[in-house]
C-alpha cells in the first residue's frame, strides 16, 4: 500500500527559484504493517530520477523515457509475497525542481534538499510511522538522478543511512557532462539561450544541474552558472571544479571513512546505458575496490530506464539482507 | 496534494480497441484538506490529445508540452496568490490507442463520458470530502479535452452545475477535414493503413473516427472515415454524424441544459494554428443570439504555449461560480 502525506519543509522554504516547501511524501508500506501494531520495519528512502515526481512510483502503468513500467507497490508486494525481499518501509521524497530535478543536493537556488531528506524526512517518518530509527536499519537508493542523489546522501552521511545502492547513478562528468551542452547549444544557436525548451531533455539538463551544481543567487532568472561558455564551448574553470566535486568518481577519495563505515554498497547499471553511465559505474567501481571499500557491482543487460522498477525492486531486495 | 487513485472502470471494459478498464486517477488535494473537516467543491479537469492523466502532475521534460510546473504547484499558487477559492480537482485518463477517447462513449474506444459521469464521480464522492451535488461540481479541459468539457458539460446539467471550455474544438467543417486531406496527400496512392508516426494529423483522423464514428464490424480500425478516400468527399451520413458532435452544431438542441449551467467559459488563444478560434467566435455569437449566458475570452497566444496558465485561471474562474460550503 502506498500512502501520502503533505510534508511543509523548512529546508525547501526561501529558495530563489519559487520551488514549493510543501511536498507529497509517498511512502510504501508492506503487507503485514496494517495488521502488526506493534512491529516495527526497516526503512529505505528511495530517490526517483529527472522528471520525475514523489508520486510517479505508485502509477502504473507509466510511461517514462519511453518505457512501460508496473506499478513499483506492485513489484514490491510480489518480492516480498516471493521472500525475494522482508517486509520494509519504502519511503519516496519529492525531488523535484523547477527544470526538472534537484539532483537532491543542497542550493540556495533550489532549496536545501540534502538537509530536506536526512533531517526532516527521516524526523518526519520516524515520528509517524513504525520504523526501526538507527541507521543500520535505515537505507538509501535511487535511480538515475536520484541514483545520484543516493550517492550524495550515502557517502556524506553515515550517521543517517547505514547502507546505499546507487542504481544507474551519475559521475565521470570530464566524459559526458560536455556533450551534454555541446547538443543543447547546437539546438539554440545563434540566439541566447532563454531556458528549457520542450521535446529538448538536453536543455532542462542544461538549466537543472548549474542550478544544483553551480548556484549562482546573482544571476536571474536561472540562477546557475554554465560550466562551458556559450557559444565558444570553452571550459569556465571556477564553475566546472564545483561541477566536479560533485561527481562520485572523484569525491569517493575525501568520503572513503563515511563509505567504510557503510555496511553495504550496491552499484548497479545498464550496460547498454545510452547516457554513458556504465563507464561511471565501472570507474568508479575499479577506484573504490582498488582502495579497499567494500560494495558489490552489478550490471545487467539494458539501457537506462528499460528495467528500471525491476532493477529498484532488486535493490531493494539487497538492501533487506544488508540491513539490520 | 496529489493522490494517485486507480480504478476498474465498468464503462471502459469490453471496447474494441483492447483500451485498458483500469485507469490512474489523479486527485488534487487543496491546502486545507489534510487540517480540516470541510467538503469541498470539485472541479474535473480534462486532459486533452496524446495525453494521460498522469501528465498533470509530472514535469514536462521530455514531451512537447508547453514549458510549466506541475499542475498542484499551479494551483497551490492559484489559491495562495491569486486567493482562488480551494476546490478539490480530479483528472481522469482519456487516453485510448490512436491518441484519445474525446470523452465520448464509443463501442470503439469504450464509454469514456459514462466512466466520467458515473465511475469516477461515484469513487470521488464514496472516497474524499465532496460537496456531491451539481452546484458543486464542475467540469473543465483543454483541447480535446475542451472539446470533453463542452460534451459532458452541456449534456449532463443534473451532473454539472459550470464549465470551462480551454482551446477546445468548434466548427468541424473549418477544423477537421483539413486533416483528412493532409493525411491523404501522404498516403496517395497507397491504402488507408493506420496513424503514421510522427504525423499528428493521421493519429486525429483515426482517434476521432473512433470516437465519433465507431463501425463494430470493420477490424481493425472499428472506425468509419467521414470524408472519403481518394475523393475527398464526405460521406453524408458520416459526416452529418461528426456534425452531431460539433459545438456548433448541438449547441441548439442543448440549450435547455447550457441556460441551467451556474457558469459557462470559452477560452481560446487568438493565434490558435489549428483555427480553434474562428468555432470558438462562432459559438459565441450563436450562444449570445440565443441569450445563454457565458464568458467568452480569447488570449493571445497559440494553441499550448499558454495552457497552463489558462487552466490556473478558469480553476479561479470555476471557483466564482460554483457554490461552496465552509462550515
Amino acid at each position: 500500500m502506498i500512502v501520502t502525506h503533505a510534508v511543509e519543509s523548512t529546508n525547501l522554504a526561501r529558495n530563489l527559484l519559487g520551488n514549493p516547501h510543501r511536498r507529497d511524501l509517498a511512502i510504501y508500506l508492506p503487507p503485514g504493517y496494517a495488521t502488526s501494531s506493534e512491529r516495527r520495519y526497516p526503512s529505505v528512502y528511495l530517490l526517483h530520477g529527472f522528471s520525475s515526481r514523489s508520486t510517479s512510483w505508485g502509477l502504473g502503468p507509466a510511461l517514462a523515457f519511453g518505457a512501460l513500467m508496473p506499478p513499483l507497490e506492485q513489484l514490491l508486494d510480489e518480492a516480498i509475497a516471493e521472500k525475494r525481499m522482508a517486509e520494509m518501509i519504502v519511503v519516496m521524497p519529492d525531488g523535484w525542481s523547477r527544470f526538472g530535478c534537484s539532483m537532491w543536493v543542497d542550493s540556495p537556488v533550489t532549496g536545501a534538499f540534502e538537509q530536506y531528506v536526512t533531517r526532516e524526512l527521516v524526523a518526519y517518518v520516524d515520528s509517524h510511522f513504525r520504523t526501526i530509527a538507527t541507521p543500520e536499519a535505515r537505507a538509501i537508493t535511487g535511480y538515475s538522478a536520484g541514483g545520484f542523489g543516493a550517492w550524495h546522501l550515502g557517502s556524506r552521511n553515515p550517521d543517517v543511512f547505514g547502507t546505499m545502492a546507487v542504481l544507474s547513478g551519475g559521475g565521470n562528468y570530464q566524459a559526458r557532462t560536455q556533450a551534454t551542452f555541446y547538443r543543447y547549444f547546437d539546438s539554440i544557436y545563434p540566439r541566447e539561450p532563454d531556458g528549457p525548451r520542450p521535446g529538448n531533455i538536453d536543455s532542462w539538463f542544461s538549466y537543472a544541474q548549474p542550478a544544483a551544481f553551480a548556484p549562482n543567487p546573482d544571476r536571474p532568472p536561472f540562477y546557475g552558472d554554465f560550466p562551458f561558455e556559450y557559444p565558444s564551448g570553452d571550459v569556465v574553470p571556477g564553475v566546472w571544479d564545483r561541477w566536479l566535486a560533485f561527481d562520485p568518481t572523484l569525491n569517493w577519495e575525501s568520503r572513503q571513512d563515511n563509505l567504510r563505515r557503510l555496511r553495504g554498497i550496491l552499484l548497479d547499471v545498464g550496460s547498454q546505458d545510452e547516457l554513458g553511465l556504465q563507464y561511471a559505474h565501472r570507474i568508479l567501481s575499479r577506484r573504490i575496490g582498488a582502495a579497499g571499500i567494500r560494495h558489490e557491482a552489478r550490471e545487467h543487460d539494458g539501457t537506462h530506464t528499460s528495467h528500471l522498477r525491476e532493477r529498484v525492486t532488486l535493490a531493494c531486495g539487497w538492501l533487506s539482507d544488508h540491513l539490520r | 496534494m496529489i493522490v494517485v487513485d486507480r480504478i476498474d472502470s465498468a464503462h471502459l471494459a469490453r471496447n474494441l480497441l483492447g483500451n485498458p478498464s483500469q485507469r490512474d486517477l489523479v486527485v488534487y488535494l487543496p491546502p486545507s484538506y489534510g487540517t480540516s473537516d470541510r467538503r469541498y467543491a470539485v472541479a474535473y479537469l480534462l486532459h486533452g490529445y496524446s495525453s494521460r492523466a498522469m501528465n498533470w502532475p509530472l514535469p514536462p521534460a521530455l514531451t512537447f508540452a508547453a514549458v510549466r510546473t506541475p499542475i498542484d504547484v499551479l494551483l497551490d499558487e492559484a489559491i495562495a496568490a491569486a486567493k482562488a477559492e480551494e476546490m478539490i480537482v480530479v483528472m481522469p485518463d482519456g487516453w485510448s490507442k490512436h491518441g484519445c477517447g474525446m470523452w465520448v462513449d464509443s463501442p470503439t474506444t469504450g464509454s469514456f463520458e459514462r466512466y466520467v459521469v458515473e465511475d469516477v464521480i461515484g469513487h470521488v464522492d464514496a472516497t474524499y470530502r465532496t460537496l456531491p451535488d451539481r452546484d458543486s461540481r464542475g467540469v473543465f479541459g483543454v483541447s480535446a479535452g475542451g472539446f470533453g468539457t463542452w460534451h459532458l458539460g452541456s449534456r449532463n446539467p443534473d451532473t454539472f452545475g459550470a464549465m470551462a471550455v480551454i482551446s477546445g474544438s468548434a466548427a468541424f467543417e473549418i477544423t477537421r477535414k483539413p486533416w483528412f486531406y493532409r493525411y491523404y496527400d501522404k498516403i496517395h496512392p497507397r491504402e488507408l493503413a493506420g496513424p503514421l508516426a510522427g504525423d499528428i494529423g493521421s493519429w486525429f483522423c483515426y482517434g476521432l473516427a473512433a470516437a465519433y464514428t465507431p463501425n463494430p464490424a470493420k477490424p481493425p480500425f472499428y472506425s468509419d472515415f467521414p470524408v472519403e478516400y481518394p475523393s475527398g468527399d464526405d460521406v453524408p451520413a458520416l459526416w452529418e454524424r461528426w456534425r452531431s458532435f460539433d459545438p456548433v452544431v448541438n449547441w441548439r438542441e442543448r440549450s435547455e441544459n447550457l441556460k441551467r449551467q451556474r457558469g459557462i467559459l470559452l477560452d481560446v488563444g487568438f493565434r490558435d494554428e489549428l483555427d480553434y478560434a474562428y468555432g470558438n467566435r462562432i459559438l459565441s455569437r450563436h450562444l449570445r443570439a440565443a441569450g445563454i449566458r457565458h464568458d467568452y475570452e480569447e488570449h493571445d497566444g497559440n494553441h499550448t504555449n499558454r495552457m497552463f496558465e489558462r487552466v490556473q485561471r478558469a480553476y479561479g474562474w470555476l471557483g466564482t461560480v460554483l457554490e461552496h460550503r465552509k462550515g
